[in-house]
C-alpha cells in the first residue's frame, strides 16, 4: 500500500470518529432533554399518586396532609431537580447522564415508596432501564445498577422487611435482587455496543463517501482546468489560423495587384515618353487606350480593396422596407452584359415587401447574378433567372439559377470559405462576403449543383410574422442563426 | 446558571450537595415509615362486652381500622393474603373506628369497600370507638387473634412498615401461630395512623 494511500485510509478514519462523536453527542443531547421531560412528568405523576393514595394521616378527629405527599413534591423535587438542571445546561456531557441515571433510580425507589412497595411498581426499574438504553452508551448502566445495588445492601442492613420481607435474611439477598438487574444490563449493555458498532460503521460509510465526494469534486476541478487550458489552445489555434489567412490574403491580394499595378506601371511609362517627346502624345492613338488600361485596372484594384474591406468590416445590416424586384432589377443592371446570356427577373412585382439592407443586399445579388453569368460556358445560350417567394409570414426565399457548368461536388463545401476560388482571377472574398451579409440578416445561404447542368444559390430570410417588424427585431441584434447549403 | 454549570469544580459540589440532601430525604422517609404506632393494651381474653360474635370453632381475627388512615390499606392487601393462607381457619372483623361528630357513612370510604371484598371479613362501624376500647386498640392496622377459647394468641400489625406491602414479620408470625400452633413470638409493632388519640405517641418498637 502506498504512503498516500495510507493517509487517506488515516483521513477517512478520523473523520469516521469525528462524524461518530458528532452523531453521539447528538444522540447523548435528544436523551438528556428525553429524561428531563421523563423525569419531570414523573414527580408530578409521583405527587398525583401520592395525594390519590395517601392525601391525608389521620389521628382520631384530626388529619394533616400526608408525609407522602410531602415527600413527592419536596423529596421527588430534590432528586429531579439537579438531573434535569445539568440536562438543559449541560446536555451531553458524561456526567449529565450519570446523575441522570443514578437520579431516574432514585425517583424509582421513591415511586415504589409512595405506592406502598407493590410488587408491580418495581418494574419501573426494569423500564426505566431500559430507556436509558436510548443513550447508546453503556457507562450510564453502572451509575443506575450502583444505586439500586447500595439501596439494597442499606435495606438489608437497616431495614431488611422493605424489601425481602424478613428480618433477617442471608447476607447474600441484596446481591440476589441487584443480579437481576445486572441481568439485564447484560442485554442492554449488549444492545448499546452493537448499536455503538452501527453507528461506527454508518460514519465510516459516511466519511468514506464525502472522501469520494472530495475526489470527485478534485477530479472535476482538474478537468475544469484541463478543458480551461484546451479552450486556450483553441483560442490560440483559431488565432494562429486567423494569422495565416491574414498571411495567405496579404498574398493572395498582393499577387492580385501585382497585375493590374503593372500595366499602369507600363501605360503610365507609355503615357510619360510620350508626353517627354514633346508633342506626339496628342496624335498618338494608342495614350487613349492606355487612358483606358489604366482606368479599367484601377477599378479592378478598387474591386478587390472594396471585397477586401467588405470582409475585413461585418458592416450591421441598416434594415429598411425594399421591394426585392426592383433591387433584382437594379442589380442586373449593374452587371455587364454578356454576349450569349439573359438574365431574368423573374421577382412577381406582387411580392410583399421585406426590411432588409438595400446596399448589402443589392451587393450581394450582384455577386452572385456576376457568378452565374460567368458560369455559362461560351459554348452554350446562357440563361439567368433571379426569382423571389415568400412574404405574409412565409420564409422569403430569394434564388439565382443559372445554367452552367455547375459546381463540382468537393468545391460545394469550401465556396463560401474566404480565400476559396476555382477563378483564375480572383480574390476567393466574393462569396464569403455574401455569405456573411446574409447571415448578418438573420438567414442562410445555401447552394445546390449539378455539374454540367447548372446552380442554384438561394437566399432564406426567416420572417416568420411580419417581414418588416422581424427584420427589425434582427437589425436591433437578435441572436441569428444562419447555415450554408 | 448555565454559564455557571460549565465549571467541573461547581458541578461537583452541586452533585456532592444534591447527593446529601436526597440521602438525608430517603433516610427521614425510612424513617417515618418504619416508625411504629401505639401497640395500646389489647386483652388477653375475648372482651365480654364486646358486640361482635367470637367463633367458637374457629380463631377470630379482629382488625382495628381508622376509615381513612391510608397506611391501613397495606393492612387490608396483607390481611387478604392472609385470610387466604388460613383457608377459613378464621373468622375475621374489621372494626371501622369511627369518632365522635362525623356523619353517616363517614366510614365508607374506599378501605371499607376493600374490606367488604375479602372473603371472610365483615367489616363493622365502631362507633366513637368503643369497641377499639374494649380491645385495648390504638393505632390503625392493630390485628388481634383470638382462639376458639377466646385467648388472644397474637397482636400487633401485619405489615413491615407504614403504607408497605409485602411480607412481614407480623404477618409470617400471625401465620405461624394459626397454622402450626407456635411462633417465634406472639406480638409485632403496628403501623398506622392514631385511632382515637389525636397526639402521636410513640412506642416501643419490636
Amino acid at each position: 500500500m502506498t504512503g498516500a494511500a495510507v493517509s487517506q485510509l488515516d483521513e477517512v478514519e478520523a473523520r469516521s470518529r469525528e462524524l461518530l462523536a458528532e452523531q453521539q453527542g447528538a444522540v447523548w443531547r435528544r436523551t438528556d432533554r428525553m429524561f428531563a421531560g421523563l423525569m419531570l412528568a414523573q414527580w408530578v405523576v409521583g405527587i398525583g399518586v401520592a395525594w390519590l393514595i395517601s392525601p391525608l394521616t389521620w389521628a382520631g378527629k384530626t388529619s394533616a396532609v400526608h408525609i407522602h405527599v410531602q415527600a413527592a413534591i419536596f423529596l421527588g423535587g430534590a432528586i429531579t431537580s439537579v438531573p434535569v438542571l445539568l440536562a438543559f445546561a449541560r446536555p451531553g456531557w458524561i456526567v449529565t447522564r450519570h446523575v441522570i441515571a443514578g437520579a431516574e433510580m432514585l425517583l424509582a425507589a421513591l415511586l415504589i415508596h409512595l405506592t406502598g412497595g407493590r410488587i408491580e411498581t418495581h418494574f419501573l426499574i426494569f423500564g426505566a432501564l431500559a430507556f436509558m438504553a436510548m443513550y447508546r452508551d453503556w457507562t450510564v448502566f453502572v451509575p443506575a445498577t450502583l444505586v439500586v445495588g447500595v439501596d439494597h445492601l442499606l435495606r438489608q442492613i437497616y431495614w431488611p422487611e422493605s424489601v425481602f420481607g424478613i428480618v433477617a435474611p442471608e447476607w447474600w439477598r441484596w446481591l440476589e435482587h441487584a443480579f437481576y438487574v445486572v441481568f439485564e444490563d447484560a442485554f442492554l449493555i449488549a444492545s448499546c455496543v452493537i448499536s455503538t458498532r452501527e453507528m461506527m460503521a454508518l460514519s465510516r460509510r459516511q466519511a468514506e463517501l464525502e472522501d469520494s465526494q472530495f475526489r470527485a469534486q478534485e477530479k472535476s476541478a482538474e478537468l475544469d482546468l484541463a478543458l480551461e487550458a484546451l479552450k486556450h489552445s483553441q483560442e490560440d489555434l483559431v488565432r494562429n489560423e486567423k494569422l495565416a489567412a491574414v498571411g495567405k490574403l496579404a498574398a493572395s491580394v498582393g499577387h492580385e495587384l501585382r497585375n493590374p499595378l503593372a500595366a499602369i506601371q507600363s501605360a503610365h511609362a507609355y503615357i510619360a515618353k510620350k508626353v517627354g517627346d514633346g508633342g506626339q502624345a496628342a496624335s498618338d492613338p494608342r495614350v487613349g487606350q492606355f487612358f483606358g488600361v489604366v482606368q479599367r485596372e484601377l477599378n479592378a484594384c478598387s474591386r478587390i480593396i472594396s471585397d477586401l474591406l467588405d470582409f475585413a468590416r461585418e458592416k450591421k445590416p441598416d434594415l429598411r422596407p425594399c421591394p426585392l424586384r426592383a433591387l433584382a432589377e437594379e442589380a442586373i443592371s449593374i452587371v455587364p452584359a454578356r454576349a450569349g446570356v439573359s438574365v431574368t427577373n423573374e421577382v412577381p412585382s406582387s411580392l410583399p415587401v421585406p426590411a432588409i439592407d438595400k446596399n448589402q443586399f443589392r451587393q450581394v445579388l450582384v455577386n452572385l447574378i456576376q457568378n452565374a453569368v460567368e458560369a455559362v460556358p461560351d459554348d452554350r445560350a446562357g440563361r439567368v433567372t433571379v426569382s423571389a417567394t415568400g412574404g405574409d409570414g412565409v420564409p422569403w426565399r430569394i434564388a439565382v439559377t443559372d445554367n452552367g457548368m455547375g459546381i463540382p461536388e468537393e468545391n460545394l463545401r469550401n465556396i463560401f470559405q474566404p480565400l476559396f476560388t476555382t477563378k483564375t482571377k480572383g480574390t476567393g472574398l466574393g462569396l464569403a462576403v455574401v455569405a456573411g451579409m446574409v447571415e448578418r440578416h438573420g438567414g442562410r445561404i445555401g447552394v445546390e449543383s449539378k455539374e454540367g447542368e447548372g446552380t442554384e444559390f438561394f437566399i432564406e430570410l426567416p420572417t416568420p410574422a411580419s417581414s418588416l417588424a422581424s427584420g427589425l427585431e434582427n437589425a436591433a441584434g437578435a441572436t441569428r442563426t444562419a447555415g450554408r447549403g | 446558571m448555565k454559564t455557571l454549570l460549565q465549571r467541573r469544580g461547581l458541578v461537583g459540589v452541586l452533585v456532592g450537595l444534591w447527593l446529601v440532601v436526597v440521602l438525608a430525604g430517603t433516610a427521614g422517609l425510612w424513617k417515618y415509615s418504619m416508625t411504629p404506632g401505639d401497640p395500646g393494651s389489647p386483652p388477653a381474653q375475648w372482651p365480654s362486652l364486646a358486640s361482635i360474635p367470637r367463633a367458637r370453632d374457629a380463631y377470630t381475627l379482629v382488625m382495628l381500622v381508622h376509615p381513612h388512615c391510608s397506611c391501613s390499606r397495606a393492612s387490608l392487601a396483607e390481611l387478604a393474603k392472609v385470610m387466604t393462607r388460613l383457608d377459613g381457619a378464621a373468622q375475621a372483623w374489621v372494626l371501622f373506628v369511627k369518632p365522635a361528630g362525623f356523619g353517616e357513612d363517614w366510614e365508607k370510604t374506599s378501605l371499607w369497600r376493600r374490606a367488604q371484598e375479602i372473603p371472610g371479613v365483615t367489616p363493622v362501624l365502631d362507633e366513637a370507638g368503643r369497641e377499639a376500647a374494649l380491645f385495648g386498640a390504638r393505632t390503625s392496622g392493630e390485628t388481634l387473634l383470638f382462639d376458639s377459647a377466646g385467648k388472644l394468641v397474637f397482636a400487633g400489625g401485619i405489615t413491615g412498615a407504614r403504607s408497605h406491602e409485602g411480607d412481614n414479620i407480623g404477618e409470617s408470625r400471625l401465620i405461624a401461630l394459626a397454622t402450626k400452633g407456635s411462633a417465634d413470638a406472639d406480638h409485632a409493632s403496628v403501623y398506622g395512623c392514631g385511632l382515637t388519640d389525636p397526639k402521636p405517641t410513640l412506642a416501643r418498637k419490636d
